[in-house]
């Protein structure tokens, strides 16, 4: 029997990374490419994206604990400073562009209304000073796992277990019933939403999922469902859009959990390929960040035509860019961060002698 | 570099990263399973302990990494296979 070990989900996560680049690459090259695709050809990316979210936020949850309250404000320090980072390139980058285009004054405006303030505020999807504000890229992710985090150290709290999920599945209600309608700060819906998978998350480790002989009808029914629903509903939790409401949130779950155990079997392969997918899956934390950047301040949708005519090459091309930015990007911040703790204890150790 | 100094740099990263009194770290202390710590705080922990000893962890070696024993063990062997 495995025990659990820090770093078991690096494979997974870093497989999922590099699905998140290459669903925004094809999202980004259909619409740019103007095509227009029969929904049959895209259900296997619906399928993935059906329990995508879900299984990333089970997974986050997997290492959610009680803790005291200084305890759990101080571990989220972690997330909030890469996200002001984003924040901030993200805005330099536009401001940048609009400065190549020779931008009027009130497109300057536009780009810090459009890519600054929503970051600051975290807004949902929804219409932000007239202009439209979708999904912030993968970033919103963040907001989500801190908040949620800390959501589920109070939940964790109640002493019965019924009364915690009863008060997950009412804000997951009132989350999905919030809609795009009203623009809300924080990406609250999101938030309301997924905190319900981040406790499912807990439970998988309660319940040793990965060690647990589970009976083969049960996995059936479960992709029965998921593969139906992927048809019938649809997620989109950046937008925070659920087609069959509750429903697909529920059944979700199963989605997740199915994906989640299936990637985790790919756990047991050793070699040169997996070592590298596990070091995307190591540093996710900053990729997520870096391909947030690389995503947002650059127009992908109106430059893929001009690099090249054919949509699959430009999908790829986009893909290649994200995943190399990301990627050397990475290195170098984990070089900064060595010499930073290196120079550190340099001079910890002169002031000791 | 004898066990005994990798157990007491070990020890000190560890209790850094975790600053919480309460919370008591022994050889036998499963990483995931008895100390509060998220993966954020589990991927700076390694990261200190590399720079530490200068060497550095593949993901093949932390599936040994279970207790804080195994991490002791684990680091002691490259830090000889460093020297």
């Amino acid at each position: 029997m495995q025990r659990n070990y820090p770093g078991m989900f690096n494979l997974t996560k870093g497989l999922m990374m590099i699905a998140i680049m290459m669903m925004h690459a094809i999202t980004d090259g259909l619409f740019g490419y103007g095509l227009n695709v029969q929904s049959a050809k895209l259900y296997p990316l619906q399928v993935m994206g059906y329990g995508s979210m879900a299984m990333f936020f089970m997974l986050c949850g997997y290492t959610v604990k009680k803790k005291s309250w200084k305890a759990c404000l101080r571990a989220q320090k972690a997330i909030i400073r890469p996200y002001c980072i984003v924040a901030v390139s993200v805005l330099v980058i536009s401001l940048f562009g609009v400065c190549l285009a020779q931008g009027s004054a009130s497109d300057y405006l536009g780009t810090v209304r459009y890519n600054f303030f929503p970051y600051l505020l975290g807004l949902s999807a929804g219409i932000f000073m007239g202009i439209p504000s979708h999904g912030i890229g993968a970033i919103w992710f963040f907001v989500v796992f801190v908040l949620d985090t800390l959501i589920l150290n109070a939940v964790l709290r109640l002493e019965k277990t019924w009364m915690q999920i009863g008060l997950l599945v009412v804000m997951a209600v009132a989350g999905i019933h919030i809609g795009t309608d009203i623009l809300m700060p924080f990406y609250l819906p999101q938030v309301l939403v997924g905190a319900g998978y981040m406790y499912a998350g807990i439970w998988c480790k309660k319940l040793d999922i990965f060690n647990r002989k589970i009976h083969p009808v049960i996995w059936i029914l479960l992709t029965a469902g998921w593969l139906y629903m992927s048809w019938k509903g649809n997620i989109n939790m950046a937008d925070n859009y659920w087609k069959c409401g509750l429903a697909d949130w529920i059944m979700s779950f199963g989605a997740g959990l199915c994906l989640l155990v299936g990637l985790q079997q790919l756990n047991r392969f050793e070699g040169q390929m997996s070592e590298k997918i596990r070091w995307i899956g190591k540093h996710a934390m900053w990729i997520c960040c870096i391909h947030s950047v690389s995503q947002i301040a650059i127009p992908w949708n109106q430059i893929l035509s001009r690099i090249s005519p054919v949509p699959v090459v430009g999908m790829l091309v986009e893909f290649a860019l994200h995943f190399g930015l990301a990627v050397s990007i990475c290195i170098l911040i984990e070089k900064i961060k060595r010499s930073q703790k290196k120079r550190r204890r340099i001079s910890r150790q002169g002031q000791t002698v | 570099m004898t066990r005994d100094q990798v157990k007491d740099i070990v020890f000190r990263t560890f209790t850094d990263v975790i600053a919480d009194d309460e919370i008591e770290i022994t050889e036998d202390s499963g990483i995931m399973d008895d100390l509060d710590m998220d993966s954020i705080e589990m991927q700076e922990v390694f990261s200190d302990l590399e720079e530490e000893f200068e060497v550095g962890i593949l993901d093949s070696m932390l599936k040994r990494m279970i207790t804080i024993g195994d991490v002791i063990d684990v680091m002691t062997e490259l830090q000889g296979k460093a020297d």
